[in-house]
């Protein structure tokens, strides 16, 4: 982890490359019109990134969630108006362990858990319910769902072209559309448990896609608030050499150091623990981090001609997104509250692969 | 700026159970107050931990010591701390003069101390601080003036924790004037605090404890078989000490102890706001160990991560202070020093630290200013 093999660093330079291709102000401007960057993602399909993490025997590229995580993260430094995470960390491992070969389109993955019913009518099995923001779902072919079935939860592929669609969005203009499904046939589905998924560790998946989504954002904003400070004079110097300022971008630098660690401790690892104290982590860090490169930016901060918006509307909305730091820690707190002094000492210094 | 994440090796792991083994039994019965690194001093206690080789753990086996990495140091010392070991006696030696002898001193002072601070025989305290020189510390003004085989030191420091029960003080002076860099002409000397021209008097903590001292040297003898490293070389020194003193986990376990107490008296039937509490702090501690590993995995692998420890310490002070008021929000206790309450004896403990916690080994505004040069570089 600590060293990038050859392979990692190919791969994130890939990334790296085709996001600043389809990075500019005008391709962005247009993705948030459109919704995403379709140019993008089909770039990322060609160069086989949306399928990192996946076995090639299960329909993926091969690769290793860490690698699949790694870009995760610099979809977030790039903003990328594309649904990298849900597909990487979310949708396309939970469809490979429940035997479906992911689609080469973009994947919406149900961000709630049990508000769809699967029956079984006339031989084939139905689907009904009512999802509200599920991303990217207007672009998607498939929706991933973990649902409620007749003996217990089933992981479930739902095809969107027989579904209602309203469009909803989130501050960045990411789509976060309501769906809604009436006797929808899909495929037999896959009980929760072959799936290796409950609905706890589904939210726990896309917790740990923002935490790094953020992560790489927050990253970015560090790189646009120290290029600001250095350029910007007032009073006669750069306002980078105020004391004042220093320190603004000091705590800054303390929540991207935080937010990395916490969602690159959980990347590396197993521990629904730690997933979930990085979204804490990183939903902190996030709000404390776009205040702040938002106080160094001045006025110009606050308009959509700086760059910074781009980043931090995304902050804000990603840390609410797969529950917020109050109902991850609430959670984390309650066991907390149960196992007591020695179950706490266990968390804080557990090594990743060490399971409870 | 990058914090590489790693873990535990298995050895490493071993290391930490056996040290929670170790302590569960030597604790076992004790009415442990806090979590401080200067909260109990207990000679025989470093004693039997050094007969586990659990102090001085990077002292070169031909020392005395097991060779071992800042990793394994991190490992005993979170494991100490969070137990609230009673530490203080071999603290400071452990922690940074070894180190610093390791690094500068002539090899007749690693075989005279090194195998000492090994076995916790020989203690030491730290002489920076003045009356006149805080953050600013290249102003100090303890001089020492050449004498025959040896240097003789006027002056006056202060914060000295302990110097009324260890041996040493490494002690930092001014060898030759202040001229146009001020870093330069400054010493580093291991002054035996029971020798002569020597005055320690008491300064008294906000509670009522004697844990600082101001320390008066007149025309006190250092010979100099005692300068450690270059004369006129001490800041350097100094500075390099200072990195030792960072971002370890004495710079966010300080109010652990009171954190427990808290999850003990309150974590059951909790409220929501408690429950958040509790679920936000520990993932502060979680990722703060993290941090702090990290650092420590970097100085084993040969980097000085400066900044990188500055960051850390400034993360892990604010958050200890942090700790402690959220706690005090939510329990709503008076506090009070002699309660039979514990939760509420320790949150009396921790409060009248707190300020402290912000200022010892480099203050808030000092530790934002070294990270933000290294980011706005």
């Amino acid at each position: 982890m600590n060293t990038l093999t050859e392979i990692d660093r190919l791969l994130v330079d890939t990334a790296l490359r085709l996001c600043a291709d389809h990075g500019s102000r005008e391709a962005l401007e247009a993705a948030e019109a459109a919704g995403w960057s379709e140019q993008l993602w089909n770039a990322l399909v060609e160069s086989g990134l949306t399928r990192v993490g996946i076995s090639e025997a299960e329909g993926g590229s091969g690769g290793t969630a860490a690698q699949a995580a790694e870009l995760v993260r610099i979809s977030g430094y790039a903003a990328a108006p594309v649904p990298l995470a849900e597909s990487l960390l979310v949708g396309g491992p939970i469809l490979a362990a429940a035997g479906i070969s992911p689609p080469d389109g973009p994947l919406a993955v149900a961000p709630e858990t049990g508000r769809l019913t699967v029956a079984r009518r006339d031989g084939c099995w139905t689907v009904s319910g009512r999802i509200a923001a599920v991303p990217w779902a207007r672009m998607a072919e498939l929706m991933v769902a973990l649902a409620s079935g007749e003996t217990g939860p089933v992981v479930v592929a739902v095809p969107l072209a027989d579904a209602g669609i309203v469009p909803g969005r989130n501050y960045a203009g990411e789509p976060r559309d309501t769906v809604t499904v009436s006797g929808v046939v899909v495929a037999a589905p896959t009980p929760a448990a072959d799936a290796g998924v409950d609905a706890t560790t589904w939210r726990l998946r896309g917790a740990l896609a923002r935490s790094l989504q953020i992560a790489g954002a927050l990253e970015r904003v560090l790189e646009l608030t120290v290029r600001h400070a250095k350029e910007r004079e007032q009073f006669g110097r750069p306002i980078a050499r105020f004391q004042a300022v220093g320190h603004m971008i000091a705590l800054l630098g303390e929540a991207v150091a935080q937010a990395r660690m916490a969602a690159e401790t959980a990347a590396a690892g197993a521990r629904p623990d730690d997933a979930a104290i990085a979204k804490i982590i990183a939903g902190e860090a996030a709000t404390k981090g776009a205040a702040l490169a938002h106080q160094v930016h001045g006025a110009m901060g606050t308009t959509r001609e700086c760059d910074l918006q781009w980043f931090t509307r995304r902050l804000w909305s990603w840390r609410d997104e797969f529950g917020s730091e109050t109902e991850w820690a609430r959670a984390l707190g309650a066991e907390l509250g149960r196992g007591g002094a020695g179950r706490l000492w266990e968390v804080v210094t557990a090594t990743p692969e060490e399971q409870r | 700026m990058r914090f590489p994440p790693t873990t535990l090796t298995l050895p490493e792991r071993r290391l930490r159970d056996d040290v929670r083994g170790f302590l569960a039994a030597e604790l076992a019965g004790r009415d442990i107050v806090g979590s401080d690194m200067s909260g109990g001093r207990d000679p025989e206690f470093s004693r039997r931990l050094a007969a586990k080789g659990w102090v001085g753990m990077s002292i070169p086996a031909e020392y005395g010591g097991r060779g071992g990495t800042a990793v394994e140091r991190f490992v005993v010392v979170a494991e100490l701390l969070s137990a609230g070991a009673p530490v203080a006696a071999h603290w400071v030696g452990d922690r940074q003069t070894a180190p610093t002898i390791l690094a500068f001193g002539t090899e007749e002072q690693k075989r005279r101390f090194l195998p000492l601070i090994a076995r916790a025989e020989c203690t030491f305290c730290i002489g920076m601080s003045e009356p006149d020189s805080g953050s600013d510390l290249a102003s100090v003004r303890t001089a020492g003036v050449r004498d025959d085989g040896g240097w003789r030191v006027s002056g006056t420091k202060v914060w000295t924790s302990g110097a009324h029960q260890q041996d040493y003080a490494l002690t930092l002076v001014r060898t030759s004037p202040s001229g146009q860099d001020r870093h330069a002409g400054l010493s580093q000397f291991l002054i035996d605090l029971r020798g002569p021209g020597i005055t320690i008097s008491p300064i008294i903590s906000l509670d009522g404890t004697h844990h600082f001292n101001e320390v008066v040297f007149d025309d006190v003898f250092v010979p100099d078989e005692l300068v450690l490293g270059d004369v006129g070389g001490g800041w350097h020194q100094v500075t390099s000490e200072l990195a030792y003193e960072r971002s370890g986990p004495d710079r966010w376990l300080s109010t652990y102890g009171l954190f427990r107490s808290f999850l003990d008296a309150y974590g059951e039937h909790a409220s929501d706001s408690v429950r958040d509490a509790l679920g936000r702090i520990t993932a502060r501690y979680r990722t703060l160990h993290n941090l702090s590993l990290s650092v420590a995995r970097m100085i084993d692998g040969g980097s000085a991560p400066v900044a990188e420890a500055a960051l850390v310490k400034d993360l892990g002070t604010t958050f200890e202070k942090e700790v402690a008021e959220t706690v005090r929000s939510l329990a709503g206790v008076a506090p009070d020093p002699d309660a039979a309450d514990r939760f509420s004896r320790e949150l009396a403990a921790a409060t009248l630290m707190l300020p402290g916690l912000t200022i010892r080994g480099g203050t808030t505004e000092i530790l934002r200013s070294v990270a933000a040069r290294e980011l706005i570089r």
